[in-house]
């Protein structure tokens, strides 16, 4: 190991450390024994950094959410934030460790979740591995980033199918095309569990499985309903399969609460309820379009109609790019013509 | 005579030191909320205890997006595994059963400041902590909870919490809901051994104006909080999948707590015009109008 190598891991540990101490645990404490210190909620760069659970912190702001795993190895992260957004995203990560990033798990192809895999990778040792590279002969084989997604992922990303083609360093440089990749990571399994034609052909949730964390990548959001892109393998039946596997794999402390974290696309840290809740509105959803194109109603008449009033006030975007329609009419077609 | 002066002196500048002394303490609150609490069901017994009947919508100032939600569901939804142990969310924890509770104070070890009340006992043990240090809420993306998080002050005779940051839940237990969006504002009011707690629910999702209960407490060396922390899931439909969602379809009519009472199927739906005194009038229209019941 390299004196460099050696400095950077003792300063990350005395950084997780720092961080250990400063935040209280995670597990359902009875209120009388609850740690009375303010929990801290650091701001860099305008983003916010949450503590999750564990080793296993999130980054929100910066595009979609970018989940982020620390330890002696390195930095685990999925997803790489938006276009614009890599200088901030790679501070906030410093505030975390100053290890460097071993490992980039994209959740899918979506630009708003991928921008930042080039520039993560310059900053961070280029590729890893026997990969002819870009950046010339490197003394230590062992550094650089290793870019992971699934084979569907990897396909969209190559040829451009909907979002700007991806080249170089910033493709993943390893993916797969079974329903699961597993290896270890700072102490920890971890699995990218393939969810096909859910919002994408392509999507992974990417369970840690000792911190018990889920990154759901667009699968989930708090804020908007589940982008579907159906030109692209996504399916309103898929959505409704990935969010479900989740539920399977998700378990709460007691009582619906605490227990495993899901890392959504967008918006807030949840618990398996918030699935639950997530889970059933769609459901319901597509239950009742399924109903009303049974009966003959047209799409613009679904539409019309109060078919999702009380869901709108929460996920309803009409200002876009993912609106309600756009939702319904995602769910039509998925229930229209199977 | 010289002796009494001596002392005259000594009491008077005891007296100042003692003023001295009691100015210097800091003003403390004027409530004291801890305590063991036992739940006085004066208010509402029928909807705390066993609960509102379906349909029964009447006194909540609910808008059509609620109406909808509330109509729809369906009581085998408690049935899912992932339900089934599912706690009273803030919004209803206080409501019932009970609670009978358990407040207590947590201090600074160092300075001896009140940093919290606790309290506990509520359903599903969804123990709540309420933070008097005037620590902040949290940022839009923490982790929501059951019981949400919860800051209190004290202002004149009353501790009013604000909560925020509460999970998706109900304001009452027939299938009326409450959103991640909704805060609450309670205020505790002591008198004597009596504690009223009136609370104020603002759901810009699924109320029109905010919704306002109360409900008593009265102290107690006799009572037990709900000991049950955690219940435990058991799978009691063995036909039943994972994905499988019990729901009404939109529109059903709950009208059997109309027909059963004879009200005006209207008038059981909530919103906020059915709650104030000028709704007479239109209720005794809706009487006259509707047809004989089909059963008492």
């Amino acid at each position: 190991m390299t004196h460099l190598m050696k400095t950077f891991l003792q300063q990350a540990c005395i950084v997780v450390a720092l961080i250990s101490v400063a935040l209280p645990g995670s597990a359902q404490t009875p209120v009388a024994l609850v740690d009375l210190t303010p929990r801290n909620y650091p701001v860099v760069e305008g983003l916010n950094v949450f503590h999750v659970q564990d080793q296993v912190y999130m980054i929100s702001g910066a595009g979609g959410n970018v989940t982020v795993q620390i330890g002696d190895e390195g930095i685990l992260l999925v997803d790489t934030g938006a276009p614009g957004e890599t200088d901030r995203l790679m501070a906030a990560i410093a505030s975390l460790s100053i290890a460097p990033v071993r490992y980039i798990l994209n959740t899918h192809a979506d630009l708003a979740h991928v921008a930042g895999n080039g520039a993560l990778v310059d900053a961070n040792f280029g590729v890893r591995g026997a990969r002819p590279r870009t950046m010339g002969a490197r003394p230590n084989q062992n550094l650089g980033v290793q870019i992971v997604s699934s084979e569907n992922t990897f396909t969209r990303m190559i040829l451009g199918e909907g979002i700007p083609a991806i080249t170089g360093d910033a493709l993943p440089s390893s993916f797969f095309f079974t329903a699961k990749k597993e290896f270890f990571s700072n102490g920890e399994a971890i699995q990218m569990l393939h969810q096909p034609n859910a919002h994408s052909d392509g999507d992974v949730l990417v369970f840690f499985r000792k911190s018990d964390v889920i990154s759901a990548g667009d699968i989930f959001s708090t804020l908007s309903y589940p982008v579907i892109d159906t030109d692209n393998g996504g399916s309103i039946q898929g959505v409704i399969d990935a969010l479900n596997n989740i539920i399977d794999i998700a378990i709460p402390e007691r009582n619906q609460m605490g227990g495993t974290r899901i890392v959504p696309g967008h918006g807030r840290i949840a618990t398996e309820s918030d699935i639950v809740e997530y889970r059933d509105m769609v459901t319901i959803l597509r239950d009742r379009v399924r109903d009303m194109a049974a009966s003959g109603m047209s799409l613009a008449q679904i539409q019309n109609s109060s078919v999702s009033l009380e869901y709108d006030g929460l996920y309803a975007d009409e200002n876009g790019p993912w609106t309600r329609d756009m939702f319904l009419e995602a769910v039509y077609r998925g229930v229209t013509e199977q | 005579m010289n002796i009494s002066l001596v002392i005259l002196r000594h009491l008077k500048r005891s007296t100042v030191l003692l003023a001295i002394c009691l100015l210097s303490f800091k003003v403390s609150a004027q409530i004291d909320i801890s305590g063991d609490w036992d739940s006085q069901m004066h208010e509402d017994q029928p909807h705390r205890g066993p609960g509102a009947e379906l349909g029964d919508y009447t006194g909540l100032p609910i808008n059509a997006a609620a109406r909808q939600k509330a109509s729809a569901w369906d009581a085998s939804v408690l049935a899912l595994p992932e339900r089934m142990a599912q706690p009273h969310p803030g919004m209803y924890a206080m409501r019932g059963p009970g609670p009978n509770m358990r407040i207590m104070k947590r201090f600074d070890p160092v300075s001896g400041e009140l940093v919290a009340y606790t309290l506990e006992g509520v359903f599903g043990r969804t123990d709540r902590i309420i933070w008097m240090d005037g620590r902040p809420h949290p940022p839009a993306e923490e982790l929501h909870t059951f019981d949400g998080f919860s800051t209190g002050e004290v202002i004149g005779n009353q501790l009013v919490v604000t909560t925020s940051h509460m999970k998706y839940g109900v304001i009452q237990r027939n299938g009326v809901p409450a959103s991640y969006k909704a805060t609450m504002t309670e205020y505790f009011i002591r008198h004597g051994d009596r504690m009223v707690m009136t609370s104020i629910v603002n759901d810009p999702i699924y109320l029109e104006e905010p919704f306002v209960r109360s409900q008593q407490w009265e102290l107690s060396s006799n009572i037990t909080p709900d000991q049950r922390w955690s219940f435990e899931i058991v799978d009691e439909l063995p036909n039943h999948r994972l994905g499988d969602v019990p729901h009404l379809p939109p529109g059903t009519r709950q009208e059997e707590f109309s027909m059963r009472h004879g009200i005006p199927f209207p008038a059981t739906q909530g919103g906020a015009e059915t709650i104030y005194p000028e709704y007479q009038s239109e209720l005794e229209r809706l009487i006259r109008e509707q047809p004989a019941p089909l059963f008492e």
